[in-house]
């Protein structure tokens, strides 16, 4: 059976964006700095000016045959960290009050009247001791095959390999719930693990150490 | 004459996170762009600063004179008024730094200017210029690492897919490029937005 | 600092720090008195003798209107049959177009606004808005119709005189409702401090000034920083007493050091600064008042972006590096010489106009201690000022 219907659901939200990349950066930074001024992550505001970046398509002389033809479509990168496929701590980041750090992209085209948002990946790691190494939440580029149509929006859940669908999400919200959401309450410890967790935690360092 | 290396450079992006720095009181400050650039500067500022706080109430004023300032002060004004001083010179300095105690409100005054103006102001207006303290930028271009960042971000991409650019443009425009969003970057930042959609 | 929103603690303590705001909520809240203070001396001065004149001068930042306002508070204190009443001329009214009559004008318009709307005073009043506003006639034509008096280009001598008596009448009329209350009006003009034309200055000193006195009024003048300086100085001797506001040795007087820094920490919470920051932040300061606050605010503005939780050694010389830059600016090469000659050899000619420009826009800073008068260039232009020299 597809989840195509699903995929359908999770996806066919009006999202509500501001028209210009220029304006949904501007909001990306401001509730940054709004959580380094409360201490929910670690940077400081003058690192945040530094880690987020609104890259747009290379200068225009660049692109003279493509504006010719009307090519020419103002897409634009924001980035929010240094680029860490290898999970590398060293590279820059956002870091939480709670040692869990998280960098992002996201790819938007500005259209006349609206900004459509193309494709993102955000992903949050966490210290040890909280059950996943790392979620990641992935919009994927439009796609003409229905194996890639049917998973376009989904989730990493702590593994590249396995994904599930998620709903699609404004980078805000994406924002929020990293700032503020998958996290332990206040003062509340994890959870014990079960004998199953613990069976398998201890077979991944086994299989890790082959 | 610009000495000492000029003063010291911010985006418009990092003078407005400093004006809501010192938002809530009384403050005075100065920010130097190139002659002509006043008008979008001053534009960008207004649009930074609501980013910071939708609900800040911000005047741009254009009055083309110093008299002309303080009548328009003289009425009521709102929290960050951001003045057009390019036209400035020394007489208009001269008048504001005399009827300075007519400048004093309650929220922040801006002033954006060109050196020279500025200049003018620092020989006329000694009193205002204290006043200014050391509130005062010269325009640093917003993303001055731009080239950098883009040719970091590409050389990572390279490395973890262990493809070209050329390689991903040529299966971008075959059709079978990956749907991964860092793909997706990748077009963008090598300037093929326009092979976004050929998935 | 306390688990609190950063950024609200940093601009609460900035706000406390600010040298432009209300100078009379600063001084409820923070005010340090300087020893050997001038508002000390200027009060006592005025106790014993109500009427007497007193001109006030000092460099820009060195206090003079928190001294002023000291004054009016501590004359209420001291005795009160004195009244004090504070006033910045250059409110309401371009300084570099002050005549003779208009000080006098708006001290009778400020008193009529502190006596209240007593309908006995209604005339008088009126006389000094419509000498200050100016008012329309009506013009008739016809025979017996009113006269409309065009004034003349040339204003003699006597019409001077004339304008000067034609305030100071409904002024006296306000004084004597005065005397209901109190037996003394002193009056603390501030603002004429930032005139340039030193002949117009001698002719308010000379007309207002001199009328005021005359009919029992005391005077506390804030003046221009020149007429310390060469021919200007004899102004001074128009008043019978000269009240020099000091820029503060902090370098080589440890009183003067340690009267900024409690100016500092009068205001601010005491982990604000980190160790050492008010001690360079004082140095760099000059001894000039509002530049140290201004200073400590850069550096409170520079901890927030950095992201630190006390104001440490990096922000402190972030601030002192973006003032100098600033202060440096709008110089001309004949000034940079005087400064590079300055500090490195302490020389200042009191009778160079360049000189005195940079004494007046405070590239200069002259100290007055009680020692010798020494010269410094302003600490935070310091050190790019070496750099320009070795090039």
């Amino acid at each position: 059976m597809s989840l195509a219907k699903l995929q359908v659901y999770v996806t066919d939200r009006q999202l509500d964006l501001p028209h210009r990349a220029k304006d949904l950066f501007r909001t990306l930074r401001a509730e940054l700095i709004e959580a380094s001024n409360a201490k929910a992550i670690q940077e400081s505001p003058q690192d945040v000016f530094r880690r987020l970046q609104l890259l747009a398509e290379p200068p225009a002389q660049l692109l003279d045959h493509l504006r010719a033809n009307n090519l020419h479509e103002h897409a634009f990168c924001i980035l929010g960290g240094e680029k860490n496929q290898a999970r590398d701590h060293g590279a820059h980041h956002f870091q939480r009050s709670d040692d869990a750090w998280f960098d992002f992209s996201i790819v938007v085209r500005e259209r006349s009247e609206h900004l459509d948002l193309l494709a993102y990946d955000f992903e949050l790691r966490f210290p040890p001791g909280l059950g996943v190494p790392f979620l990641r939440f992935d919009l994927n580029l439009p796609h003409h095959a229905n194996d890639e149509r049917d998973i376009r929006c989904h989730l990493h859940p702590g593994s590249d390999d396995i994904l599930v669908p998620a709903p699609l999400m404004t980078p805000s919200e994406l924002l929020t719930l990293f700032l503020e959401g998958a996290q332990l309450p206040a003062g509340r410890a994890p959870r014990a693990f079960t004998a199953f967790e613990a069976a398998w935690f201890e077979q991944m360092y086994v299989l890790t150490r082959r | 004459m610009t000495l000492g290396g000029g003063v010291t450079r911010a985006s418009v992006g990092e003078l407005a996170l400093r004006l809501i720095a010192i938002r809530g009181a009384a403050g005075y400050a100065a920010y130097l762009v190139a002659a002509g650039a006043v008008p979008d500067v001053i534009a960008e500022l207004g649009e930074e600063l609501a980013a910071f706080d939708p609900a800040l109430a911000v005047e741009a004023l254009g009055p083309g004179s110093g008299e002309l300032l303080l009548r328009a002060l003289a009425r009521p004004t709102r929290e960050i008024v951001v003045v057009d001083a390019a036209a400035y010179g020394d007489r208009d300095w001269g008048l504001l730094d005399r009827r300075r105690s007519s400048l004093a409100r309650a929220g922040l005054l801006v002033f954006v200017t060109t050196p020279a103006s500025f200049e003018a102001l620092m020989q006329t207006a000694p009193n205002l210029a204290s006043w200014l303290g050391a509130f005062v930028f010269e325009q640093a271009p917003s993303a001055p690492n731009n080239a950098m960042v883009r040719e970091q971000r590409l050389a990572a991409l390279r490395t973890w897919a262990q493809k070209s650019d050329q390689d991903v443009i040529v299966a971008a425009t075959q059709g079978v490029l990956p749907a991964d969003p860092a793909y997706a970057e990748w077009l963008v930042l090598l300037g093929r937005g326009d092979l976004l959609d050929n998935g | 600092m306390q688990r609190k929103d950063r950024l609200e603690r940093y601009r609460g303590v900035r706000a406390r720090l600010d040298p432009s705001g209300d100078p009379l909520a600063a001084m409820a809240a923070s005010y340090v008195e300087f020893p050997r203070s001038v508002s000390s001396r200027i009060t006592a001065e005025l106790a014993l003798s109500p009427a007497s004149s007193h001109l006030l001068i000092g460099g820009v930042g060195s206090g003079k209107t928190t001294e002023l306002l000291a004054v009016q508070t501590q004359l209420a204190e001291i005795d009160e049959d004195i009244r004090g009443l504070y006033l910045d001329v250059s409110k309401q009214h371009d300084i570099a177009r002050m005549v003779p009559g208009a000080i006098i004008v708006q001290v009778g318009l400020a008193l009529a606004g502190a006596l209240g709307n007593d309908p006995a005073l209604e005339f008088a009043t009126k006389q000094l808005d419509e000498l200050a506003h100016g008012y329309w006639a009506a013009y008739e034509l016809d025979e017996g119709g009113d006269d409309y008096r065009v004034p003349g280009i040339l204003i003699s001598p006597e019409q001077v005189e004339d304008n000067v008596q034609r305030a100071l009448a409904p002024l006296e009329q306000l004084i004597a409702a005065l005397h209901k209350t109190h037996s003394h009006l002193v009056v603390l003009l501030d603002g004429l401090d930032r005139m340039t034309d030193m002949a117009a200055f001698d002719q308010l000193v000379s007309h207002d000034i001199k009328a005021m006195v005359g009919i029992g009024i005391g005077v506390v003048l804030v003046g221009p920083l020149r007429a310390l300086y060469g021919l200007d100085r004899t102004m001074a001797q128009r008043f019978d007493s000269l009240h020099y506001q000091p820029w503060v040795d902090v370098t080589q007087n440890p009183d003067a050091h340690a009267f900024l820094a409690d100016v500092l920490k009068r205001r601010v919470p005491g982990d604000v600064f980190g160790e050492g920051g008010i001690e360079t932040l004082v140095a760099a300061s000059g001894g000039v008042v509002r530049d140290l606050l201004t200073l400590a605010q850069s550096a409170c503005v520079e901890a927030y972006i950095d992201g630190a939780d006390q104001v440490g050694p990096a922000e402190v010389a972030a601030a002192i590096d973006t003032f100098g830059r600033k202060h440096l600016q709008g110089l001309r090469p004949p000034e940079l010489d005087i400064l590079q000659r300055v500090r490195t050899t302490g020389s200042f000619l009191h009778t160079s106009e360049d000189d005195l420009a940079l004494l007046m826009t405070r590239r200069v800073l002259e100290y007055r201690d009680g020692g010798p008068v020494r010269y410094a260039v302003h600490p935070t232009i310091e050190r790019l000022l070496a750099e320009l020299g070795d090039r």
